[in-house]
């Protein structure tokens, strides 16, 4: 019983904090837009990329939030991972070389943390993520078991 | 009772998120405490090859002297005054970002603009 507690309470401090992180980042960028504009710009997208990112970014990020806050978290936790990845992938092939520039780390306080630090903060959240997503999981097998 | 208490968890989640963003200055930092921060460095532009390529190679930007003179034409780089943070043994890291536009007049580049958004620029006439 309480171990059912302890996996719901992961669940959902793991979930607030994904709500957190996404809120903020996308806030961040919609607070100053066009800085958030320019900086896209900077990166190694070409411009039909960029023009796609300036919307698609920001407006995944806060329906990932909502959907973290909402009864459909699990699937928040889904697109929250694929987010993410991405993001963590792409922190890899810049400290890696693959690309000549290392353009800015865009996203609030994040962009004082420099690529490596960054990085590290990308693997925690998606680390934790991974958890909740097989918490959540084992926890609707074991419901599934039960009824 | 459950239900409010998980949208209720949710919720607070979102809020304390705006909060963050309200209270955090996101993309530009404050004017006079961005300043106090920085360790300008001044690097000179090293090569004779004025192409886009070349002007936005940070390998040649270092702080080695340049005899040339710096009379604020955008036609060619001279000199750049950058926070520190982007040096690294006196040459410029990748980490700046280095933006070249292009003079179609001369079909040359200079430095528009990098990363650093307060750096300084000072180009030159070929």
């Amino acid at each position: 019983m309480k171990t059912l507690k302890n996996r719901d309470l992961a669940i959902r401090i793991i979930t607030s904090l994904l709500i957190v992180l996404w809120v903020y980042t996308a806030g961040s960028k919609l607070m100053d837009f066009p800085d958030f504009k320019n900086q896209l710009r900077l990166q190694h997208f070409s411009e039909t990329t960029s023009s796609i990112l300036i919307i698609a970014l920001p407006l995944t990020e806060l329906i990932t939030a909502v959907l973290l806050a909402t009864k459909y978290h699990k699937h928040g936790l889904k697109i929250s991972l694929i987010l993410l990845t991405i993001f963590t992938g792409y922190i890899i092939l810049i400290l890696s070389g693959y690309y000549i520039k290392a353009p800015c780390s865009c996203g609030g306080v994040l962009k004082f943390l420099g690529w490596r630090l960054h990085l590290l903060f990308n693997l925690f959240f998606l680390s934790i993520n991974i958890l909740a997503l097989y918490l959540f999981t084992t926890k609707e097998r074991r419901q599934g078991k039960s009824d | 009772m459950n239900t409010l208490k998980k949208i209720s968890f949710g919720a607070f989640a979102f809020i304390f998120g705006l909060t963050l963003v309200l209270t955090q200055s996101a993309f530009k930092p404050v004017g006079i405490l961005a300043n106090l921060k920085r360790s300008p460095v001044t690097l000179n532009y090293q090569s004779s090859d004025f192409s886009q390529t070349e002007v936005e190679k940070e390998s040649n930007w270092t702080t080695a002297s340049n005899p040339e003179t710096c009379d604020n034409t955008d036609q060619v780089p001279c000199t750049i005054t950058i926070d520190n943070s982007y040096v690294s043994g006196g040459v410029l890291q990748n980490t700046a970002g280095l933006v070249a536009a292009h003079n179609s007049l001369t079909d040359t580049y200079y430095i528009d603009r990098s990363e650093d958004e307060l750096m300084e620029k000072t180009n030159r006439a070929q």
